[in-house]
């Protein structure tokens, strides 16, 4: 018996030596392509470190923080980008992905999950190829899809990207990337909701509307903060759509947070900006996520 | 008269519907039709002649044939990275308790959905100094990491519903924890893990800006940077840039057909469970 034990022992000793051999290579990786980078950006927002030199920089303190609040560019941006949140993420993708969800669920099961191949295409298409489809459908000149249609229906083409446009254009685009992702999350979450309290509300006389907002709504606080907090972070952190359809222009009219903070790098060469431009993004990521887990509690 | 109103609900129900998915296609329908357009242009006004002639000119081209290479290299290679890493440290999250556990889990947990954009920047100057900018290893190596919080995290919560029995019964047999994962939690994880190695590949297959950012050789891109430097040259041939599109975008497509159904339960983030 005695031997047993000190064998075991000294087999679960040689395992504990697996283990952490197991855990180091990911941790390590994560270590020095993750968190060093995450370190290095905020360690470089307090430098003035430039493309043209990056070997030569030195600790400059607040300056660029100071700096990036005074600008108006920041402020135009900071705009830009919660208008662009708001609007296509929030409204256009939770809210529009939520109602779309329940409506798919009402209907025949072949033609909901049609749909919402259809509508996830969007989704899985390579953002590069995204940014081009909407080009080609909005373009002014050469005439675009819409732009087409809209002169044989006898009409005067419109200027999607102009100056004006391009905002709403960007969130278009951006919803209709991904539309898809919050329908398929609320629809898994709403075919889980017991049927019978369904019909209870139906027999309640509650109207298709006051059954959505009343009853299925509040049962679906769990998807809604995982929703929440992706498309927050997707959004805050998108950037190859606009890239490619707009540039952040014409004129900075699309200059979303991760835009200028490209442009801040490799246009103007100023890293040190870039950085704190990204610590901002990074932060607001943070906050926002702590905020919707303290705001909808979630009983475990 | 109440069914009635639930009658007329539905059939509204079906054509908003149907309309919705009708205007999600809208964007599609230029590159597709482009394809196959004799004269390259981005406009509706004249495609020419129905013909395959772009599809076989980009084939014909060097470097979009390297670039779909190399678009296949640093995929798999990020996601080769990610699946490895991700199988030895998901095994131990699932059943070892240990100090620091939780703190590396809600680590782990904090990565998956972090905007990583703004870290291409610092990266980009570590990269120069370390000599990894312009290089495959260096992509590969950062699509691999973005991934890996999210391949841990899914994988840990397939393992978690293996039993407990299983392992044990492998364990008096004498197989060493080695083992265990390669025997036993490999073999019975399997589907999830092949629906990983999908996401993941096709999260690769997809990214933009990391390849953009941190290389600069031609011969290195991969196609999505390659179709980007294509649309912003002076002269594009809308033709070819619409068949190269659609070459890129159909595997994607396809094999999120098949993911479709699992990327929900790969979402399905819950709670920080023991």
């Amino acid at each position: 018996m005695f031997k047993a034990g000190t064998l075991s022992e000294r087999k679960e000793k040689n395992n504990s030596v697996f283990y952490i051999m197991a855990l180091i290579p990911a941790f390590a990786y994560l270590g020095i392509f993750f968190i060093y980078p995450l370190v290095l950006s905020v360690y470089y927002s307090f430098t003035n470190i430039s493309l043209l030199n990056i070997d030569h920089y030195r600790y400059v303190g607040f300056y660029n923080y100071g700096r990036l609040f005074a600008s108006s560019v920041f402020e135009q941006s900071v705009i830009i980008t919660v208008v662009f949140f708001i609007f296509s993420a929030i409204l256009g993708q939770m809210v529009l992905g939520a109602i779309v969800a329940y409506v798919i669920n009402g209907t025949k099961k072949i033609f909901g999950t049609v749909i919402t191949l259809v509508i996830l295409m969007a989704w899985a298409t390579p953002q590069v190829v995204s940014g081009i489809t909407w080009y080609s459908t909005l373009s002014y000149f050469p005439v675009g899809l819409v732009n087409y249609i809209i002169t044989v229906l006898g009409g005067k083409p419109i200027h999607f990207l102009s100056y004006h446009n391009a905002l709403y254009m960007i969130i278009l685009s951006n919803i209709w990337i991904g539309l898809g992702f919050s329908v398929l999350l609320f629809s898994s979450a709403i075919k889980n909701i017991n049927p019978s309290v369904i019909k209870a509300t139906i027999v309640d006389g509650a109207g298709p509307f006051s059954r959505f907002f009343r009853v299925i709504f509040p049962m679906l606080k769990q998807t809604i903060l995982t929703d929440l907090i992706l498309i927050t972070l997707w959004t805050l952190g998108a950037f190859t759509v606009v890239y490619v359809l707009t540039h952040g222009g014409p004129a900075d009219a699309t200059n979303i947070l991760t835009i200028y903070q490209y442009h801040t790098a490799f246009s103007v060469f100023d890293v040190g900006l870039a950085n704190t431009i990204g610590v901002m993004i990074i932060l607001a990521g943070v906050i926002m996520s702590l905020v919707y887990i303290r705001v909808i509690k979630i009983e475990d | 008269m109440k069914t009635e109103d639930i009658k007329i609900t539905t059939i509204l129900a079906y054509i908003t519907l149907t309309f919705l998915a009708f205007l999600f296609i809208i964007p599609f329908v230029w590159v597709f039709v482009e394809g196959f357009a004799s004269v390259g242009n981005i406009g509706f006004g004249d495609f020419g002649t129905f013909t395959l002639s772009s599809y076989y000119a980009i084939f014909r081209s060097k470097y979009f044939v390297l670039s779909i290479e190399n678009g296949l290299i640093q995929s798999f290679g990020g996601t080769a990275v990610s699946i490895v890493l991700a199988i030895f440290a998901s095994y131990v999250f699932s059943r070892k308790r240990f100090p620091l556990r939780n703190a590396l889990i809600l680590t782990v947990l904090f990565f998956t959905g972090f905007p990583v954009f703004s870290l291409l920047i610092p990266m980009y100057v570590f990269y120069q100094n370390v000599n990894l900018y312009n290089t495959q290893i260096g992509v590969i190596l950062v699509l691999g990491v973005l991934n890996l919080p999210i391949t841990i995290w899914i994988m840990k919560n397939s393992f978690d519903q293996i039993p407990k029995s299983i392992e044990r019964a492998a364990m008096v047999d004498g197989a060493s924890p080695y083992q265990t994962i390669i025997h036993v939690f490999l073999p019975l994880a399997f589907p999830t893990i092949a629906v990983l190695i999908l996401l993941d590949f096709i999260t690769n297959w997809g990214n933009f800006y990391v390849p953009y950012i941190l290389l600069s050789s031609r011969h290195l891109f991969p196609i999505a940077v390659y179709i980007y430097t294509y649309f912003g040259a002076y002269s594009v041939k809308y033709n070819e840039l619409a068949a190269a599109s659609v070459i890129y975008m159909i595997p994607t497509l396809i094999l999120y057909i098949f993911a479709q159904k699992y990327l929900i339960k790969a979402f399905s983030v819950g709670g920080v469970k023991g």
